[in-house]
């Protein structure tokens, strides 16, 4: 049997993988290392957990008013953070101001929530990547020591989302660009790789010079966004 | 393109696009975690390396801005909103979720 054919991954888009691995090993902006760690890793066993898998089957994600039963989680963030981390990676078509009040609201400060979200949303870019290509998932460096910079933007605005988003200086930025803007790193770290696995952000033009053709890109974002049933 | 073909759970709605039955098919694989190798050795036939990297690229980076954008809960653009009223009438986006 002849050996299957690996692809050829161009240097921008696995620079940027690499780039955004490196940082779930270094403190955040409100996690630490091993925090930022634990939420891949997290974010990686939510795919397997049982309850997930019934909850994402059922005909209402929540079973009762608090969330019945318990994550098979690894124990390595608290279990409510855990249980957020595995409701955000297996089921965020149906995630609703209500399970963000019920479930975030007393449990994580916005900046941290934030955060969270950029790197399960990052990791899972890459993992889900990776598999699909046909690569080995990579490894997390044992982490870096040190503190979490807190730092905070007045660059945001309450603007109907469940956090606080980026307020730019002029207008015109989409919601979704402006998602993750209350911790700028994460969300700069968020759309450097997704601008190299879609087309770069302040590109405008209809040639993305990606090797299918824009159209074609399009009908697979529309085609995932439909399954996902992400309304934006 | 036909983005009736976006919504069409039965596969029976052609997208207009080269190789889009095979691109409708490979976004749900990439999404579900069902690619196999025969499925990138077809691909690898249709669209070339990079072609088909760059497909995957848009699926998997589709699949983590749509969990942003449930996670976050940023409204619709205003604009978005009134622009694609017709068109997510036209292909029946809400109604896609009842019978996929």
């Amino acid at each position: 049997m002849s050996e299957p054919v690996k692809l050829t991954v161009r240097n921008n888009l696995s620079d940027s993988h690499q780039a955004a691995w490196e940082s779930f090993s270094r403190p955040g902006t409100w996690w630490t290392a091993a925090e930022r760690r634990a939420i891949v890793l997290e974010t990686r066993n939510a795919s397997s957990c049982a309850l997930c898998r019934d909850r994402a089957q059922a005909l209402s994600p929540e079973r009762s008013p608090e969330d019945a039963g318990d994550h098979e989680q690894l124990g390595l963030l608290a279990p409510e953070v855990a249980a957020i981390v595995h409701r955000i990676r297996t089921d965020p078509g149906r995630l609703s101001r209500a399970w963000f009040n019920a479930h975030v609201e007393g449990t994580l400060d916005h900046h941290a929530y934030v955060e969270l979200v950029g790197v399960l949303t990052i990791a899972t870019i890459i993992d889900v990547f990776r598999a699909a290509t046909g690569q080995p998932s990579l490894d997390l460096a044992v982490s870096d020591y040190g503190d979490p910079t807190r730092k905070t933007t007045e660059y945001v605005v309450d603007d109907g989302a469940f956090v606080p988003i980026w307020k730019p200086k002029e207008e015109g930025a989409a919601n979704i660009v402006r998602a993750l803007g209350l911790v700028p790193e994460e969300r700069s770290r968020f759309w450097d790789v997704f601008g190299q696995h879609y087309v770069k952000r302040h590109t405008r033009e209809w040639d993305a010079g990606r090797a299918i053709t824009r159209p074609q890109m399009e009908l697979i974002a529309a085609r995932v966004s439909a399954i996902n049933e992400c309304f934006y | 393109m036909n983005l009736r073909s976006v919504t069409d759970v039965g596969h029976t709605v052609a997208s207009g696009l080269e190789h889009g039955d095979y691109l409708i098919e490979l976004a749900a694989a990439v999404l579900h975690g069902t690619v196999e190798q025969a499925t990138r050795d077809e691909g690898l036939q249709r669209l070339g390396n990079d072609g088909l990297v760059d497909a995957i690229a848009v699926a998997s980076g589709f699949n983590a801005i749509n969990m942003v954008a449930d996670a976050t809960g940023v409204p619709l653009d205003a604009q978005m909103d009134q622009r694609s009223a017709d068109f997510r009438a036209d292909i029946g986006i809400e109604a896609f979720y009842l019978n996929a």
